[in-house]
């Protein structure tokens, strides 16, 4: 991972006792951000991202109690948000006929919020391109696949902390992660 | 020997590598900016709305199942108790009623064609039927009286 820059979120070692779980307010303010991007970017809907946040911090207050500190809070919270992820994208496979995704990111908005680093115009454009190209390859494998990789390479987390977020084992997580990869460069262009 | 190639392709590099990177910061970028705008105290009222409702429609839903799942058995049931009255009964009962009435005007109806006179074309025939009943009925009178003599008998000789 020494190729991945840290994230601007609060990272993940910082994590706070359990006792504070008790300043709930607290813990939304730290968290809420990570969890959005989580879901985002496994949704790739920003209302239905929202939603979610909010279904999956309610869900952790309903059950502070039953947290007895054995994970981290962040693996905890993300593995609410994964089963809520998973819920919903079964229900909307039984909903198929509704219209689902109205507010669903453009490929191309997304790829709008990189950050300016002071790059030629040529090169943001180049930039672009290859995060439209990867998003669109991220939003074509399957669930399993996207998990992996979305946890890996936007949550950073290790592969034990994948591995223990899921309830795979690790063996199981980097077989999906190297089919993950395999897919997502063949799909974005083959540059690697 | 394919797990090394794994483990080695577990890890992106050159400008794959950059690419995902850009994909998380862009990510990131966006979920900040959908996250910057500050709490209210209603922020988690539409997801407990959404609980309630989710709520209630699992109750309606379980409702709506065991009601369904009584309405299916209920022929089951119906059929396996021993049935009360045969809904037929109570008519032939209404046709039964009657009957000790209809014998009584049959016996009588009956008795009126015997008493009848004995048409005359038949007359002979009667007064055979008359002879036959008398001549029986003498005969029953001897054997009677034999009878009643061999008793006597017996008792004198004891």
């Amino acid at each position: 991972m020494g190729d991945i820059v840290s994230t601007e979120l609060p990272p993940l070692t910082q994590e706070r006792p359990l006792l504070e779980l008790a300043d709930f307010d607290e813990v939304v303010r730290l968290y809420r951000p990570r969890i959005f991007r989580f879901i985002m970017a496994s949704l790739a809907d920003r209302d239905v991202a929202e939603s979610l946040t909010q279904d999956c911090f309610l869900k952790a207050y309903n059950a502070r109690n039953q947290f007895r500190g054995e994970s981290s809070l962040s693996t905890w919270l993300t593995r609410i948000a994964l089963n809520l992820v998973r819920d919903h994208l079964r229900s909307r496979r039984i909903r198929f006929w509704q219209k689902t995704r109205d507010s669903a990111l453009d490929l191309v908005d997304i790829s709008d919020w990189i950050p300016d680093t002071a790059v030629s115009a040529e090169t943001a454009c180049l930039q672009r391109e290859r995060v439209k190209e990867i998003w669109k390859a991220v939003d074509e494998l399957s669930r399993h696949q996207r998990m992996v990789f979305i946890l890996r390479f936007v949550d950073e987390m290790e592969l034990s902390e994948i591995a223990e977020t899921t309830g795979m084992n690790t063996s199981t997580v980097k077989s999906h992660l190297y089919r993950a990869l395999r897919i997502v460069r063949e799909r974005a262009g083959g540059k690697a | 020997m394919n797990s090394d190639m794994e483990q080695n392709n577990l890890e992106p590099s050159g400008e794959f590598a950059a690419s995902i990177r850009d994909f998380r910061s862009a990510v990131t970028h966006v979920a900040e900016r959908e996250t910057s705008r500050p709490l209210t105290a209603s922020w988690l009222a539409p997801a407990r709305k959404r609980r309630r409702n989710a709520q209630q429609r699992m109750v309606l839903a379980w409702a709506a199942c065991a009601a369904l799942l009584c309405f299916a058995t209920l022929p089951f049931f119906s059929h396996s108790r021993p049935s009360p009255i045969h809904p037929a009964a109570p008519a032939l009962a209404a046709v039964a009623a009657p009957a000790p009435e209809s014998d009584t005007a049959l016996l009588e109806q009956v008795d009126t064609d015997i008493s009848e006179s004995v048409p005359p074309s038949l007359a002979p025939l009667a007064d055979l039927d008359s002879l036959n009943t008398a001549s029986s009925n003498t005969l029953g009178d001897s054997s009677a009286h034999k009878k009643s003599l061999r008793t006597e008998s017996t008792n004198v000789t004891q």
